[in-house]
């Protein structure tokens, strides 16, 4: 029994196998493998299920399944976007009131190792802040999110 | 293809991309599984896709996503088969004493092997070609030739065992 032919391409014999579901699992493998790149070989498997009576396996249907990954995905790259739009907001606000100018002061216009401690620790609260600040927000439009996608798919 | 023609395209073809799953990876949950994600990458890459070829494109990823699935699962079978990467495709080992009459039994063996791989075993262990000029020959992806000659390699070194 020969899977393939000598030129590589799959044989009548190999398409059979799978559809009747005799390949062992190292067959399958190899078949899986030549399907993956060979156009003419998918063609003619393709023919061949078209030609296939319906299985008598009930066949799941997955579009909900799939329908309601693809919303999830959606709302997840909507809250990401949005998480970076309040991160930003954040780090320029904290840029603009000062924060970083006031531990420059503490320097008097001298870079000393005081002045870099000062704005080393500033900056330290400042995104801690922000990252609590973040986290709040992250679990805020979570629910948001869920709440849309609840009645989107209802 | 426009998110409209994705989700008609899901409705039309769930059934066709369960049932090729199914065909290759004979796991029912499994078959869900890779079903899914065959329509979940169809829509990531979606923008990439001529409509006129929907169906072979589908079956195509779902091949893909059943053959990557059979790569991990033939792995956990058979130790002996490693990573893309670790595949050693050098030539045969020199540890095999290759007399005349030694290089004529194994040039016996090669042409005797059965697809798919005869083909990029007489390219490489005969003509002396590389994994690339091997691939594009064959036009078969070079990971594919690659793992077939770690295979081809495996078959020869436990004939040559037997023989032993
Ligand atoms: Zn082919």
């Amino acid at each position: 029994m020969e899977l393939f032919h000598r030129d590589g391409h799959i044989s009548q014999e190999g398409f059979q196998f799978l559809i009747e579901e005799k390949a062992d699992l190292l067959q399958r493998l190899e078949l899986s493998e030549h399907l993956s790149f060979c156009e003419e070989c998918m063609e003619k498997y393709l023919n061949h299920l078209d030609e296939m009576q319906e299985p008598s396996r009930q066949i799941p249907s997955i579009q909900a399944k799939v329908f309601q990954a693809v919303t999830k995905k959606k709302a997840i790259k909507k809250r990401d976007y949005l998480m970076t739009v309040v991160a930003a907001c954040i780090a320029l606000m904290l840029w603009s009131s000062g924060v970083f100018q006031w531990g420059a002061r503490m320097g008097c216009g001298y870079p000393s190792e005081t002045m870099y401690n000062q704005v080393f620790l500033m900056s330290q609260k400042a995104n801690d802040f922000s990252w609590k600040l973040y986290r709040g927000c992250h679990g805020v439009i979570d629910k948001i999110n869920w709440k849309g996608d609840y009645y989107e798919n209802k | 293809m426009t998110i409209k023609e994705w989700k008609e395209n899901v409705m039309q073809y769930e059934r066709l991309i369960f049932t090729i799953c199914y065909q290759l990876v004979r796991d029912y949950q499994e078959a869900q599984n890779l079903t899914q994600e065959t329509f979940l990458s169809a829509y990531t890459h979606r923008e990439s896709c001529d409509i006129t070829t929907v169906k072979p494109w589908l079956s195509k990823i779902a091949a893909n996503k059943a053959k990557d699935y059979l790569k991990s699962a033939y792995f956990r079978h058979d130790r002996g088969e490693i990573s893309y990467e670790q595949q050693d495709t050098s030539p045969l080992p020199e540890d095999i004493f290759l007399d005349r009459e030694g290089a004529e039994k194994i040039k016996c063996y090669i042409e005797a092997l059965q697809e798919p791989y005869a083909l990029v075993s007489r390219l490489f262990f005969l003509e002396e070609k590389s994994v690339a000029e091997i691939s594009l020959e064959l036009q078969r992806p070079r990971k594919t030739v690659q793992t077939q000659l770690y295979r081809a390699k495996k078959i020869l070194q436990e004939k040559i065992k037997g023989d032993g």
